[in-house]
């Protein structure tokens, strides 16, 4: 795993974050200077910027306040969120190098993070970038690469450099692209497993009931013609289109049925999660930079959509692998989120991905603990997948963050309804 | 113990507090004069109006050194924080481990919160149980050993101040101490 140092620019030169701790969530969240007890003027935005419902670091992670020490002081304004927020997203992630831990990238980032993410401009880039020449010059020299994130806005201040990849972001978590260009890793191209029942199966029934639907679509003539439509609909992943279509159908029980006789929109696919665990007498730091081994357990399904349970005690990690069951590619959307009796807390804490996932292949998020906590919860695991990649779908899926509970089960029960294959699976975290 | 709400100190202006600092001034002339101690005496009632009212964390060692020796001076110092400060806290009960967790007021609290980052800092928060209330912009405390100090309050957010201090910090202690007096100012 890569363990990425990040710096924020600042006017008076690059402040290092040196690390990143969960406090209690009576307090408030600081940032420090060195370690010391010096809280700097800066905390009092900084937990703005952390707890929720103003912050976008607590929807991020799940925990409402943290201590961040940093190396350099860091004035008032807002330039330091963008560098603060992917520091706490690599926290989460357990890839941001603390201090005195060895690094395989250096990022320097400046720029606002507003409640959506978007990255906005700000002052004086040139200038910071100016004050960055020895910490650029440091890391160049140490062959360590150096990627410099700005606002899409700012970036015609920062002109090009030698050995600095200059990366102009419209949104926050634009950087982790870098790390992991597609957000679902694509490890291996396995061949589905022969006893998979999905799609012979299905296509078996729909052949077979076809000849039946024939003969009530040749009474009616209409219905067929529609199903068909709202099929295309489905298959080029313009949904929206499909929802008008349904709304609009005069005989929707019947086109309904012929649609999902033909198999809607679903796509076929399996979900495999591993616990990574710490070994006896080690911690899971130890492991964050791939230094050495966890101990892998697969975790079984107990019944249906419900996952055995997981102790905490020296949990590291997760992996949670998809699997695609279909003859041909599909595009499958995976969040865990934390699953609280009133409220979904979509993308809290963890990872929502998507990707395209070729036939027979698999596609994998790991969630990485925090060393310093506990994390007991219950989760869910949610996969969406379709037959073909829809911005209507990533668009309703992003809706999903920061809604109720109830919003977010209906989303769901919108995407089912199109025809889309969604699957749930529970997970306790004790 | 309740103050008279008619008469805060962050209320009143300049020529206000400047009158108050002149009528101080002369009565502590007055109690050294009557003390017959007031050609010794260096350290004057400005020194202690700057100690109450400006937000100098360290008192100077001189004023410091006088208030041990004077008891006088240190009565002044009392009336005077007394006057300038928004609450005095009550007395408190230690806990269990013989020291305090913090202070708890009327319309004030001050509790003490160990980081769970640092073992060896606290976090020190101050919560106005109306976050609309006057906010208090400083915390002075005075030991069973009559030595005074002082810290500046960050600014409210949500009707609380969070200072993130070392264990052994003066004031620190002082919270923890059953028998230290503890105001906001």
């Amino acid at each position: 795993m890569t363990l990425i140092r990040v710096y924020i620019a600042t006017t008076d030169g690059p402040a290092e974050v040196q690390r990143i701790v969960e406090e209690a969530p009576d307090v408030r969240s600081v940032i420090c200077l060195n370690g010391t007890a010096e809280a700097l003027p800066v905390s009092a935005s900084y937990d703005a910027f952390v707890r929720k419902p103003t912050g976008v670091v607590e929807r991020e992670t799940g925990h409402p306040v943290y201590r961040m020490d940093v190396s350099g002081r860091i004035s008032e304004g807002h330039s330091w969120q963008f560098g603060v927020f992917v520091a706490h997203r690599l926290h989460s992630k357990g890839q941001l190098a603390f201090k005195g831990e060895t690094a395989d990238e250096v990022w320097l980032l400046t720029g606002e993070v507003d409640n959506h993410l978007s990255v906005g401009s700000v002052n004086h880039v040139a200038e910071k970038i100016s004050k960055s020449e020895d910490l650029i010059n440091e890391t160049q020299a140490a062959g360590i690469p150096l990627n410099l994130f700005v606002p899409h806005d700012s970036a015609i201040d920062v002109g090009t450099r030698d050995g600095v990849v200059v990366v102009s972001a419209r949104a926050a978590d634009e950087p982790f692209a870098l790390v992991d260009p597609n957000p679902i890793a694509i490890p291996e191209i396995a061949s589905p497993t022969s006893d998979t029942p999905g799609p012979g199966l299905r296509r078996w029934v729909v052949s077979g009931l076809g000849l039946v639907i024939f003969g009530v679509v040749t009474l009616g003539g209409w219905g067929w013609t529609e199903a068909s439509v709202w099929k295309s609909l489905a298959e080029k992943g313009v949904f929206s289109r499909l929802e008008q279509a349904m709304a609009e159908s005069k005989i929707y029980g019947l086109t309904s049925t012929l649609y999902r006789l033909r198999g809607g929109a679903e796509a076929a696919v399996s979900l495999q999660s591993v616990e990574q665990r710490a070994s006896a007498g080690n911690r899971c730091r130890t492991f964050v930079g791939g230094s050495g081994g966890l101990v892998e357990k697969i975790i079984t399904e107990v019944t249906p959509g419900v996952l055995k349970s997981s102790a905490s005690d020296r949990l590291c990690g997760i992996r949670h692998t998809v699997r695609n069951v279909e003859s041909t590619p599909v595009y499958a959307w995976l969040s865990i989120v934390r699953d609280n009796q009133d409220e979904m807390e979509f993308r809290s804490r963890r990872e929502k991905a998507s990707t395209t996932i070729p036939a027979g292949a698999s596609a994998s998020v790991s969630i990485a603990f925090s060393p310093h906590s506990q994390d007991v919860s219950d989760y869910k695991i949610i996969i969406i997948a379709t037959q073909e990649k829809s911005e209507d779908v990533n668009r309703w899926v992003d809706t999903m963050r920061n809604s109720a509970a109830s919003s977010q089960h209906a989303v769901l029960d919108r995407l089912r309804r199109l025809g889309i294959a969604v699957k749930v699976w529970q997970h306790q975290i004790y | 113990m309740s103050k008279n709400p008619d008469i805060k100190w962050n209320a009143l202006d300049e020529l206000e507090k400047s009158s108050v600092q002149g009528v101080f001034e002369a009565l502590s002339s007055m109690d050294a004069v009557l003390a017959g101690g007031a050609k010794e005496k260096s350290i004057g009632f400005r020194s202690l109006y700057d100690f109450a009212t400006s937000m100098k964390e360290k008192m100077p060692h001189a004023l410091a050194k006088a208030l041990l020796q004077e008891p006088a001076l240190r009565r002044d110092l009392d009336k005077l924080l007394e006057r300038v400060s928004l609450y005095q806290f009550p007395k408190v009960a230690a806990a269990s481990s013989g020291e305090a967790t913090g202070r708890e007021g009327d319309g004030f609290s001050v509790k003490l919160h160990p980081s769970k980052a640092e073992s060896s800092q606290i976090y020190i928060l101050v919560t106005l149980a109306n976050p609309e209330a006057e906010p208090p912009t400083a915390i002075f405390y005075k030991t069973r050993d009559g030595e005074y100090g002082t810290a500046a309050l960050s600014s409210f957010a949500d009707g609380q101040s969070q200072l993130l201090l070392d264990v052994e910090s003066e004031l620190v202690r002082a919270l923890k101490d059953v028998d230290a007096e503890v105001f906001l100012r």
